[in-house]
């Protein structure tokens, strides 16, 4: 019936994708175990390091006064290509069953991050150049809109998001361009609620 | 007999005024009780028949409507009575007299009713029934003086009780003078009828007509029509009962009713078939599947001549049912095209069900005719004839669906199935694919000569590869219908079954069909993953099939998959795994090994299960191999316990390599391996390891022992991971033994670790020092066998040799001596010996713990001083909850009182002392697996070996909960600081983690104003906790969490986005969590009102500094956004 243009796309495997999600609390449950274990001791640490670190062993659970300095203990993670593409890598593409990530049209190599972004008192611009699968690709204004409205919901308000068609992947790529980051269209867009409904179906596969 | 003191006349109009009076109130005395009395005297003859009639007289003749019927039903009861003690009492003379009274009465409307019931008795009594006369004048009567149009439903209901009663006493035979009334009546009585109990009894007497009445087919043609007529005017009934039906008649006992009516009489077929096949043009899924049941069981019920003369019109008819239509639902992976339970799985709205039942139709048509090889023959001669020009295309567009019917076809008998294949595997029709030569097709099988005028070019011979997977989908269906046949008989003639697998004509075939899928599999390329899958489909299911591969046969498709899987392992070093080719051949083994005979499970374990240990390295020098992948495939594979015993001997070899210190990470995986091998396999089926304790347990223990040795100067952090999987290893192996063993398993653990004997089982040389005597990290995996092993009779208090006091008092003395040097591994030994006391308390010892008071004096002192606590007495306390914890898995009520003397030191001033006791309760609450009964993933009910390893009440942590919590509520109520408020809190939540929701649920309402409150105090601890209980309550019951919404949501937002030394990363998490809970499981209407605000005010937390912060608000964000679309 009504397939797909671009039939047939060059597909990655989602484990071949880098991404940070999943990556981390890799343990062994032999290993658990044994934590679980050993954390059940009620003096592990005061036996050994002297009578001195008794009160921090059993925690104090008065607070400690709250006081506004620890905040800086915290560290901060920085805002980077990657978690910008682990935001929208899960999208899925309107016309395959597939994530943008999947079919190659987000690449992390194709996100930019100013350094700057650490500063949260200055507008930090992100840009994302995407990859349609085929140059006459009709679904980009899509695409791109998709990333777009993703993006917005997840990042905060100090960041600008530009979102372009890579060079040379795209017949009218000054145009699509164009649609893309014009605020007016934009919004428009927006409020049409067929398209969000589009939407919101390719962001429902988002990780 | 005492001479009865009744007064006939007194007892009649008691009987007529409790009658009366039934209707208004259910009075003591019942009108039954009169009517018994009546029918004693008759019976007694103390009363005769007439003077009964008389004694009823005036009664009988009364004017008012509601007296004649009285009458009328007191007649019915007596009669009723009579009959039931003593049939024979009437004479023919009483009998003719009261039906011709009763027949006259016929007109009385009021009294219908009643008639009708006593008539049903009258023709009941034996000289009625021997009588003919009277039967004939009854029906004759009936036919001309009822009319069922003038009374109500349950009147009606009374003539059909009443025609059904005289077809069940009676022989109508077709000849009798009898015949043409009745028949007649009830034709007369169930035209029109409506109501649908009286339905359901109108086709009742249908049925029974067909099954006790031979009609001839020319004579009596009138009443085989008006018969069919009245029971199918109803086809198809669609029919929704009344709110208060009394009967409650469901759709479905109408309509199986009915359509065992339509197929209960062969001589219906002529009517019955055409319109059937008429109503099939409906659309409606409902009508059609009823329509398609219908028919099937008149395929089933009918004679099999009727069904040899209407074949053809069935078969026109059905076949465009699946030709036309999308036939996708059948899979060609599964074991028969039909699945059995067909009718209760799918919906009778489901538009593919009328697809299903057709093809069980046409199999059902054929296991019919089964008998009458000349139609069989005829059948599959014009149904091949038909389809041969879709079946010899693979491109034909309907090529699945006629595979499809010829299949189902060749699933109905040996003879079909044979001559299809003959078909099927001609040359002209799929033998050109699997390249059999034209030459030896039988010249029988060919039908017509000018089939082969029709050229085969070598264009319908190349065939693309989606058409090749189309071809081998197809195959699958036609073994289906092998799989059809030889399972049925296997299950109902062995005989036939065993000519069935040695003549069937599949057998000619297989070799080709073999070579063919075998060249696919091997030749065709890597990238085509989905062919290669669905080859191995059909290999499997050629395997599976019961007596068609010899063994050579099998061992070649195994040779297969185990070339593919040593291939794609070698080409695909990284993501083998992943291969769905793998997981094909990994998902076909399993379902081999779980199913079938125990020759492939040996072949599997001969040409497979080698390959792959070959694959494991010797030793972690070598580089690049992937050890957990394959260990991990292996484990998937391993389903049955004779693979798991060859799998055990062969990776204990793999061990002794691992033990090598750099090669540790490997024994690890291996030793995990083994467990989850076990459970899986134990899980599947249940079986004894008796053996494994002299093949496999010495041998292990030996090499864990070796390696603990060896590393012991060089104490790396795997040597406690490396004893606990050991540990539970052996544990779950000396589970699965049967339970006489056990003492001697003991005594021989016992012997070699607590005694260091010379000459222990397990030959350890030199032999090791006993862990009573020194501190030894062998303590737990000592432990571990002490627990798994059954529990001892009353009254042991020995553990091999060892006396369990002074057990327990060297615990305790080495519970006070820690070691020095490494920390984590101490802290390990040392848990160790506390862990032991617990299990020894638990399980050997009975009598006093005289220790328990003095430590606690110990601790009273302690909560009265505000000293710091030592470092001896913070060892005393172990001791105390370590010995505590043991008392109350058996719900001990020293433990108990001791329990609760700990929750009231809660209150005490000594603030250390209270974070000690909030933290020790998780100790005393927490599951172990150590100490747990039984592995929660098994599934059976009772271990098989009929061990119980502990002392452990059911109940213990319900009751114990439910005596300390209402402690703990008080005292959280009643405290003012919030040091205090928040021990309890940090208790309680300590408690709350370690208990299952199904405990906590009826207490939910009473926590959770205490947890609301505490979200409000500023400190991570107590925040922790309640986030983390809040959690809990909104998972299990939103319904208490609704009222307080509207503040629970604002403070959760607020912990969100403000980020300071209380509200940690860990707390901003948690209270993500809960709102993520809060709008994913609450009833959408009660929190859509706080999505807006909730919404903007979480942007801010969209700049947290912690990655995963704002990781989990978009999500939140996303669940929003998402909310009510």
């Amino acid at each position: 019936m009504d397939d797909p243009i671009n039939a047939n796309p060059t597909i990655i495997d989602v484990s071949e994708l880098p991404t940070r999600l999943e990556n981390e609390n890799k343990k062994g449950t032999g290993e658990q175990l044994v934590a679980q274990i050993v954390s059940l001791s009620l003096l592990p640490k005061s036996a050994k390091v002297s009578a001195s670190s008794t009160s921090s062993q059993v925690p104090d659970l008065v607070s400690d006064s709250g006081s506004e300095d620890d905040e800086e203990d915290e560290e901060e993670d920085p805002v980077d290509a990657q978690e910008i593409f682990d935001l929208i890598s899960s999208i899925s593409d309107p016309e395959h069953p597939l994530t943008l990530a999947q079919l190659a049209v987000v690449n992390l190599a194709d996100i930019y991050v100013p350094d700057h972004q650490a500063d949260k008192s200055k507008i930090c611009e992100i840009v994302i150049k995407i990859t349609p699968t085929i140059t006459h690709c009709s679904l980009a204004t899509l695409i791109g809109l998709g990333i777009r409205v993703r993006l917005e919901r997840c990042l905060p308000p100090r960041f600008r998001i530009k979102i372009l068609i890579k060079e040379g992947t795209h017949q009218s790529e000054n145009q699509v361009n164009k649609q893309l980051n014009d605020k007016e269209r934009v919004a428009a867009a927006c409020e049409n609620d067929q398209l969000l409904t589009v939407i919101s179906q390719m962001l429902s596969s988002c990780k | 007999m005492s001479e009865s003191i009744h007064d006939p006349s007194t007892v009649v109009s008691q009987y007529i005024a409790c009658t009366t009076a039934e209707e208004s109130a259910n009075s003591s005395d019942s009108p039954k009780e009169y009517s018994d009395i009546l029918s004693g005297l008759v019976l007694s003859k103390e009363l005769s028949l007439l003077q009964f009639i008389q004694v009823l007289g005036p009664y009988l003749t009364s004017e008012s409507e509601l007296i004649r019927p009285k009458a009328i039903q007191c007649i019915s009861d007596t009669l009723a009575s009579l009959r039931t003690t003593n049939s024979k009492i009437l004479s023919r003379q009483d009998l003719t007299v009261l039906l011709d009274f009763l027949l006259t009465k016929l007109d009385d409307k009021s009294s219908v009713r009643f008639i009708l019931q006593c008539l049903t008795n009258l023709c009941q009594f034996e000289k009625f029934i021997t009588f003919s006369p009277l039967l004939e004048k009854l029906l004759t009567t009936f036919l001309k003086d009822y009319n069922p149009k003038s009374y109500l439903a349950k009147v009606r209901y009374e003539s059909f009780v009443l025609l059904k009663t005289i077809l069940t006493i009676y022989e109508i035979v077709a000849s009798s003078a009898v015949f043409d009334p009745f028949v007649q009546s009830f034709v007369h009585i169930a035209t029109g009828e409506k109501d649908p109990r009286n339905l359901l009894i109108s086709f009742d007497i249908n049925i029974l007509i067909s099954e006790k009445i031979s009609f001839d087919p020319v004579q009596h043609k009138d009443f085989l029509i008006d018969l069919f007529d009245v029971a199918f005017c109803y086809f198809p009934i669609s029919f929704t009962p009344p709110a208060n039906d009394p009967y409650k008649i469901t759709a479905n006992d109408l309509k199986s009713k009915l359509r065992s009516a339509i197929a209960g009489q062969s001589l219906y077929a002529k009517d019955s078939i055409p319109s059937l096949i008429e109503k099939l043009t409906s659309t409606n899924p409902i009508v059609r599947n009823d329509v398609l049941k219908t028919l099937k069981l008149c395929v089933q019920n009918y004679e099999p001549e009727v069904i040899e003369q209407y074949w053809l019109i069935i078969w026109n008819a059905l076949k465009y049912e699946i030709l036309h239509n999308d036939v996708s639902i059948f899979q060609p992976h599964e074991d028969l095209i039909v699945n059995k339970n067909y009718n209760e799985l799918v919906n009778d709205n489901d538009e593919f069900k009328p697809l299903i039942i057709t093809l069980d139709i046409v199999s059902i048509l054929g296991f019919k005719l089964e008998d009458t090889d000349d139609t069989i023959q005829l059948i599959v001669h014009s149904v091949t004839d038909e389809l041969r020009d879709n079946l010899s295309n693979v491109k034909d567009k309907v090529f699945k669906q006629s595979v499809l019917l010829v299949a189902s076809l060749a699933s109905s008998c040996n003879l079909a199935f044979n001559k299809i294949m003959d078909f099927l595997f001609s040359y002209e029709v799929w033998g050109k694919y699997l390249g059999n030569e034209p030459t030896t097709i039988e010249p029988s099988s060919l039908s017509n000569s000018d089939a082969m005028e029709r050229e085969v070019t070598s264009d319908d011979l190349t065939l693309t590869v989606a058409k090749q997977r189309d071809l081998i989908d197809n195959f699958g269906f036609i073994l289906n219908s092998y799989n059809a046949i030889s399972s049925r008989l296997l299950n109902s003639n062995k005989a036939e079954y065993d000519s069935f697998v040695a003549t069937n004509h599949l057998l000619n075939y297989k070799d080709s069909l073999l070579i063919f899928l075998g060249q696919l599999l091997q030749s065709s390329s890597n990238l085509e993953k989905t062919l290669k899958s669905k080859t191995i489909q059909q290999l499997k299911k050629l395997i599976q099939l019961k007596g068609l591969l010899s063994e050579d046969e099998c061992s070649l498709i195994f040779g297969y998959f185990n070339d593919i899987l040593v291939e794609t392992i070698n080409e695909e070093p990284k993501s083998w795994d992943k291969d769905t080719v793998v997981q094909e051949v990994k998902v076909a083994l399993r379902s081999i090994m779980d199913g079938s005979s125990s020759k492939n499970v040996e072949l599997i374990i001969q040409t497979i299960l080698p390959n792959l240990l070959g694959k494991l390295p010797d030793s972690q020098e070598e580089t690049d191999s992937d050890v957990e992948r394959i260990l991990s495939l292996i484990g998937d594979l391993c389903i049955n316990y004779k693979f798991l015993e060859i799998l055990s001997i062969r990776l204990l070899n793999k061990l002794t390599y691992y033990s090598q210190s750099n090669s540790r990470e490997y024994y690890i995986l291996t030793v995990k391996l083994l467990i989850n091998s076990i459970i899986k396999t134990e899980n599947n089926h249940q079986f004894l390891m008796n053996s494994w304790y002299k093949n496999f347990v010495p041998r292990f223990t030996k090499s864990i022992v070796n390696i603990v040795n060896e590393s012991k100067d060089t104490v790396n952090g795997s040597v406690e991971e490396l004893i606990e999987v050991s540990g539970d290893l052996l544990a779950i192996i000396v589970r699965y033994i049967e339970k006489s063993h056990h003492e001697s398993i003991l005594n021989d653990f016992t012997d070699c670790f607590v005694n260091g004997s010379k000459l222990n089982y397990f030959k350890i040389e030199p032999p090791l020092e006993s862990l009573i005597s020194k501190q030894s990290v062998f303590i737990n995996l000592y432990n571990k066998i002490l627990a798994s092993v059954n529990k001892p009779a009353k009254g042991v208090v020995k553990i091999g040799s060892v006396d369990a006091i002074d057990f327990i008092k060297q615990d305790i003395a080495f519970a006070k001596d820690l070691l020095n040097g490494d920390e984590t591994y101490n802290v390990y030994i040392h848990l160790g010996y506390l862990k032991n006391l617990c299990l020894i308390v638990n399980k050997y010892y009975d009598s006093e713990l005289s220790y328990l008071a003095e430590y606690y004096q110990l601790i009273e002192e302690v909560s009265l001083s505000s000293s710091s606590l030592s470092q001896g007495f913070l060892q005393d306390y172990e001791i105390f909850v370590w010995s505590i914890k043991g008392l109350i898995m058996k719900i001990d009520p020293l433990g108990i009182s001791y329990l609760d003397k700990l929750i009231s030191l809660l209150s005490c001033s000594n603030g250390e002392l209270k974070s000690l006791i909030s933290k020790s309760l998780s100790i005393i609450m927490i599951d172990l697996p150590l100490f747990t009964n039984v592995q929660q993933s098994i599934n059976h009910s009772k271990l098989i070996s009929g061990v119980q390893s502990f002392n452990v009440r059911l109940l213990y942590k319900q009751r114990i909960f439910e005596i300390i919590l209402p402690t703990l509520i008080e005292g959280f109520n009643s405290s003012t600081l919030s040091s205090s408020k928040s021990s309890y809190l940090i208790t309680l939540s300590n408690i709350l983690q370690n208990i299952p929701t199904k405990i906590l649920k009826p207490h939910l309402s009473t926590i959770t104003p205490l947890i609301l409150t505490s979200l409000s105090i500023k400190d991570s601890a107590i925040l922790k906790s309640s986030l983390e209980t809040c959690e809990i309550i909104i998972g299990e019951s939103s319904d208490i969490i609704i009222p307080h919404l509207q503040s629970l949501i604002p403070r959760l937002v607020d912990i969100v986005i403000t980020p300071n030394s209380v509200n940690t990363e860990e707390i901003r998490l948690l209270s993500l969590n809960c709102l993520v809970s809060v709008f994913t499981k609450i009833e959408l209407k009660h929190v859509l009102k706080f999505q807006k605000s909730t919404t903007i005010k979480l942007v801010q937390g969209l700049d947290d500094k912690r990655r995963s912060v704002r990781k989990l608000c978009s999500d939140l964000r996303q669940v929003l956004f998402e909310l009510g679309r």
